[in-house]
C-alpha cells in the first residue's frame, strides 16, 4: 500500500509472503530505498534502469512482524520527516540570506555543501517570480518547512519525482490543469477516449463539511495586523443578513503584504468549508496518468448525482456530452501493490560512509498482493493550512 | 401466452414462451429498488422461427444483464396485468440456442430464466430525464442566449412534467410513430422532467442500435461487430443513419415530408479531412462498430474508421451520438493526429451557409430535394464552405472535431421546431440525458 501526499512524505508498507526465503529478508535493511515500478522489469539488474521506470520511491523505515512487514514514507522525507519535519536536511552552515525568488531559494537550497539525501534538481514550471526576504527562512529551519513556507506565501508548489529529482514552479504549471487536464473520473464510463484518459470510478465519498468554514481573517503579525473580511454565509440569527465565523492567525513576518498574503490564502481556503471528495477508482496502475506519477494534477470530475458538474463547461467522451467540473485537484491517493513491480535497493559500504549500491533487490515476487481499489482524494485548494505553513506541516 | 421482457422481442417474432412466475420478498431498500418490492422470476422457453431470431432474443436478453445505462426495464405478461411492470435486471440464466427445431415443432429457441426486481410502484412508475445542458464550446460567438434546449419523449407518455419553464411543445412525426417534442425559451435546461409510461409503450420513439441482416434491435453492448460492422443502423424512429458505401461514409434517411410515415431517399454523407482535395487519400473503410451508449434516451456507437494515407493506413473514430426525438445525430470526430475534419455530401449538393452572429456554422442544402427536407451540416468550429459541392471542413487541424447532421423535415415550410434556426440554437446547447425510474 502506497499512501502519497501532494508535498508530504505520505507513507507505504509492503508485507512480504511468509515462505519468503531467508536470504532476501536479511539482505534488506533499514534506510534502504523500496523502489515500485508499474510492472516487473525484465532487465531490472541495476539502481539506473530501476530508478528510470520507477513510480514511486520510498525509504524503509520500520520492520515489524519478523521483518515480514516493512513500511517507512516517500523519498521526500530527505528533505524533511514527515512525523517529525524538523528532522531531515538543513540548511545550516551556508543560511540563505537576501531577497530571493523561490528558484533562487531553491537553487541555493541545493547548492554543494547543504544537506538535501543525494535529491538533484529538476526543471522550474513557471516558478513565480515574486520576491521575499530570504532571512525570514532561517536556517534553523529544516528544508522541507522552509520550502513549504516559502511556496506559501509566493504560491508556488513543488515534488519529489520517483528518481530522486525536483522539480518545482506554479502549481497550474508544475501539474497539468486547465486546458491540459487529460484525465476524467467518471462512474459511468468505460475506458479511455482518443483524448481522455477515463478512471472507472467504482465508488465516490462526498462530504460538503461547513463547520470549519471561516468567512474572515484576522492575520496578527509581528509588526501588526492585517484583517480581511470576504464572505457570509450563514444566516444572521436576527433573520436579517448574514454572517460568517472569523478567525484569528498569527504569523511569524512583520510584512504587511505577505500577512495580507497569508491572510487571503488561508480565506480563500476555508470559506467554502470543506468538500471532501474521494473516489475509488478501478485500475491497475494510477500514476501512469499523472504528472510525477504522483498527486497534484488537476482532474476533470463528472457525477450528476453528486453535484459533480459543471453546466458552462461541456465536452465530449466517446460521442457523449459530458459537463465535467475541472475545478478538482488530486491531492493525495492510496493505491495498492497489486502486479507492481517492488524493488529494494541497497546500501552498502561501512557504517560511516554507507552509500547505495548498483545491485537491486527484485521483491517483485515475493510481496503480499493486495487487493483493495485505488482511492484518490480530491481538493478544489492547496491542501496545506497556514498551520502547516507557520508550524509545520502536518503530514 | 407472451411475455415481453425489455427490449427482447423486438424485431424478433416470439412464438412462445410458456411460464411466468413472481415471488414476494421483504428486502432492503437500496438505489431503484424499494424495500418490499417483488422479486420477478420469468422462465420458459422462447421460441423463434429461426435460428438466427432465436440467437438475436438470446443477445437481447442477455444484453439487458449487464446494460448499465438502462438500470430498470419493463417487462410485460399477455395475460395478468399485475404482472406487467418495471424491474431492475439482476441475472439470467439462458441455454444454448436449439441446433434442432424444437420437439419437430418446426421452430428454434432457447430456455431461460430471468429474475428482477419490482420497482417502486410496480406497474406503473414515474420515468425520470435528468437532464443537463451547457453551451457547446464554438468558434461562432454563440451564447447561452442562442441555445434551444429541448426534450423528446413519447406521445404516450401520461403527466409529463418539466416544471413551469416557458416551454413550448410540439409534436414530431416520423415512420416510428410520433414524438412529444419540447422545446425551451431557456438559456439551457438543467432539471428534471417526470412522466408515467405503461410498459407496452415505454419503448416508444427510443433511440436505437440494431444490427444484422435483417436488422435486429441490439441490447446493450455485446453484438457480432465482425460480421456486422457494414450491417447496421442507428436511428430513433424519426431518422436513422447506417453505413455508406465506396467513398461515402454513412447515409442518412429522413422521412418523406409529406407523408412521415415513410422513409425518404437515403442520402450519403462523407466524414474525412481536407487533404488538398477531398478524400483523395482512397476509400474510408469501417472495421469496428462498437457500441458506447445503449439507452432509449441516448445511444451511441463508435465507428473505427480505416483509411490509406500515403500508403499507410491510417484510423480514426466516428462517434454517432442519437438523443431520443432528434431529427439528427451529433458526430464527434476523433484521432490520434490532428487533422483539417470535415463532412459533406458524396454527391454534388448545391449548398447555402448557415451564419450565426455573422459566423459560418455550416451548411444548409439550398433547394428542397425530392422528399421537401433539406440537410443541414452543422460544426461547432471555425469552417471553410464548398458550397458548389456541399461540404464543410476546418482548415485549422485538431484532434476531434464535432459535426451535427441534421435533417430540415419540410425544407422551406417545415414546422418551427424544425426550421433552419431551430435546429441551429438546438445543436448549440451541448445537453445529456439520464434516464431512471423513480417513487411516483
Amino acid at each position: 500500500m502506497i499512501h502519497q501526499v501532494l508535498m508530504g512524505c505520505g507513507d507505504f508498507s509492503v508485507r512480504l509472503r511468509p515462505d519468503t526465503p531467508d536470504v532476501v529478508i536479511d539482505a534488506i535493511g533499514s534506510g534502504d530505498l523500496l523502489v515500485v515500478t508499474p510492472t516487473r522489469l525484465a532487465d531490472a539488474t541495476d539502481r539506473a534502469t530501476v530508478l528510470g521506470q520507477a513510480r514511486y520511491t520510498g525509504r524503509l523505515d520500520t520492520f515489524t512482524g519478523d521483518r515480514l512487514a516493512m513500511s517507512g514514507q516517500s523519498v521526500l522525507c530527505y528533505l524533511g520527516d514527515g512525523d517529525n519535519p524538523s528532522r531531515g536536511s538543513f540548511l545550516v552552515g551556508s543560511p540563505i540570506t537576501g531577497p530571493k525568488t523561490f528558484s533562487q531559494f531553491v537553487t541555493a537550497a541545493f547548492a554543494a555543501g547543504n544537506r538535501k539525501g543525494g535529491l538533484s534538481l529538476g526543471s522550474a514550471f513557471s516558478s513565480p517570480a515574486t520576491v521575499i526576504n530570504g532571512d525570514q527562512i532561517a536556517d534553523t529551519e529544516a528544508t522541507r518547512d522552509a520550502f513549504n513556507r516559502f511556496c506559501k506565501i509566493v504560491g508556488a508548489e513543488y515534488r519529489v519525482n520517483a528518481d530522486g529529482t525536483f522539480d518545482w514552479g506554479a502549481p497550474g504549471v508544475l501539474w497539468k490543469s486547465g486546458v491540459n487536464i487529460d484525465t476524467l473520473l467518471m462512474t459511468t464510463c468505460d475506458g479511455d477516449d482518443v483524448d481522455i484518459n477515463a478512471l472507472r470510478v467504482t465508488r465516490w465519498s462526498v462530504t460538503h463539511e461547513m463547520a470549519d468554514a471561516i468567512g474572515a481573517v484576522y492575520v496578527r503579525g509581528s509588526g501588526g495586523a492585517v484583517s480581511l473580511n470576504g464572505y457570509y454565509y450563514f444566516v444572521d440569527f436576527s433573520g436579517a443578513g448574514f454572517w460568517a465565523p472569523s478567525k484569528v492567525v498569527t504569523a511569524s513576518t512583520s510584512d504587511a503584504g505577505e500577512c495580507s498574503a497569508i491572510g487571503a490564502a488561508v480565506l480563500a481556503e476555508a470559506h467554502t468549508g470543506h468538500f471532501q471528495i474521494q473516489a475509488t477508482v478501478d485500475c491497475d496502475d494510477v500514476g501512469q496518468y499523472f504528472t510525477g506519477g504522483q498527486p497534484g494534477d488537476w482532474v476533470s470530475l463528472y457525477d450528476e448525482r453528486n453535484r459533480l458538474k459543471d453546466v458552462a463547461n461541456s465536452g465530449v467522451y466517446k460521442g457523449r456530452t459530458i459537463l465535467p467540473l475541472n475545478t478538482h485537484r488530486v491531492i493525495e491517493w492510496t493505491v495498492p501493490l497489486r502486479r507492481q513491480g517492488v524493488y529494494v535497493i541497497q546500501m552498502a559500504g561501512n557504517s560511516s560512509v554507507p552509500q547505495f549500491t548498483n545491485s537491486v533487490l527484485d521483491l517483485s515476487e515475493f510481496f503480499e498482493a493486495e487487493t483493495t481499489d485505488p482511492t484518490l482524494v480530491l481538493s478544489t485548494s492547496n491542501p496545506m493550512t497556514l498551520t502547516d505553513a507557520v508550524t509545520g506541516a502536518r503530514y | 401466452m407472451s411475455v415481453q421482457f425489455g427490449r427482447c422481442g423486438i424485431d424478433v417474432a416470439l412464438d412462445e414462451a410458456s411460464s411466468l412466475s413472481i415471488g414476494r420478498r421483504v428486502g432492503s431498500s437500496s438505489a431503484g429498488r424499494v424495500a418490499g418490492e417483488d422479486d420477478v422470476t420469468l422462465s420458459g422457453w422462447i421460441l423463434t422461427a429461426t435460428q438466427s431470431d432465436a440467437f438475436a432474443a438470446r443477445q437481447q436478453m442477455l444484453g439487458h444483464m449487464d446494460n448499465q445505462w438502462e438500470p430498470q426495464i419493463p417487462f410485460l405478461s399477455g395475460v395478468d396485468v399485475d404482472a406487467s411492470g418495471y424491474l431492475v435486471p439482476v441475472s439470467a440464466d439462458v441455454s444454448s440456442v436449439l441446433g434442432v427445431s424444437y420437439q419437430g415443432s418446426g421452430k428454434y429457441g432457447f430456455q431461460y430464466r430471468v429474475t428482477g426486481q419490482r420497482t417502486a410502484a410496480s406497474s406503473m412508475p414515474r420515468l425520470q430525464a435528468r437532464l443537463s445542458g451547457a453551451l457547446r464550446p464554438n468558434a461562432h460567438s454563440a451564447v447561452l442566449a442562442d441555445t434551444t434546449p429541448w426534450h423528446g419523449y413519447a406521445s404516450s407518455a401520461l403527466g409529463y412534467a418539466f416544471g413551469a419553464r416557458g416551454d413550448t411543445a410540439a409534436t414530431r412525426v416520423g415512420p416510428g410513430g410520433t414524438w412529444n417534442h419540447l422545446y425551451s425559451a431557456q438559456a439551457y435546461q438543467d432539471g428534471f422532467a417526470t412522466w408515467t409510461s405503461p410498459p407496452a409503450s415505454y419503448y416508444d420513439m427510443a433511440a436505437y442500435f440494431s444490427a444484422g441482416s435483417p436488422l435486429r434491435t441490439v441490447v446493450g453492448r455485446q453484438f457480432d461487430a465482425a460480421t456486422n460492422r457494414v450491417l447496421w443502423e442507428i436511428g430513433n424512429g424519426l431518422f436513422k443513419i447506417g453505413p455508406g458505401s465506396g467513398t461515402g461514409l454513412l447515409t442518412f434517411t429522413m422521412p418523406v415530408a409529406a407523408t412521415p410515415s415513410v422513409w425518404g431517399t437515403p442520402i450519403v454523407l462523407d466524414v474525412g479531412w481536407w487533404g488538398g482535395a477531398w478524400f483523395r487519400f482512397g476509400t474510408p473503410s469501417i472495421t469496428n462498430v462498437s457500441v458506447v451508449y445503449n439507452a432509449p434516451e441516448l445511444c451511441i456507437v463508435r465507428l473505427t474508421v480505416t483509411t490509406l494515407l500515403a500508403g499507410v493506413s491510417s484510423f480514426y473514430v466516428v462517434d454517432i451520438a442519437v438523443r431520443r426525438g432528434d431529427r439528427g445525430a451529433v458526430v464527434t470526430v476523433k484521432a490520434p493526429v490532428n487533422r483539417k475534419w470535415g463532412m459533406g455530401f458524396n454527391a454534388t449538393t448545391g449548398c447555402s451557409q448557415t451564419l450565426i452572429h455573422g459566423n459560418g456554422t455550416g451548411i444548409r442544402v439550398t433547394a428542397d430535394d425530392g422528399d421537401h427536407n433539406r440537410m443541414h451540416i452543422f460544426t461547432s468550429a471555425a469552417n471553410t464552405v464548398d458550397l458548389v459541392n456541399g461540404r464543410c471542413y476546418n482548415f485549422a487541424g485538431t484532434g476531434q472535431q464535432t459535426f451535427y447532421v441534421v435533417g430540415e423535415v419540410g425544407g422551406s415550410t417545415s414546422a418551427v421546431q424544425d426550421t433552419s434556426t431551430t435546429l441551429q440554437s438546438n445543436f448549440f446547447v451541448a445537453q445529456n440525458e439520464s434516464q431512471r425510474v423513480v417513487l411516483p
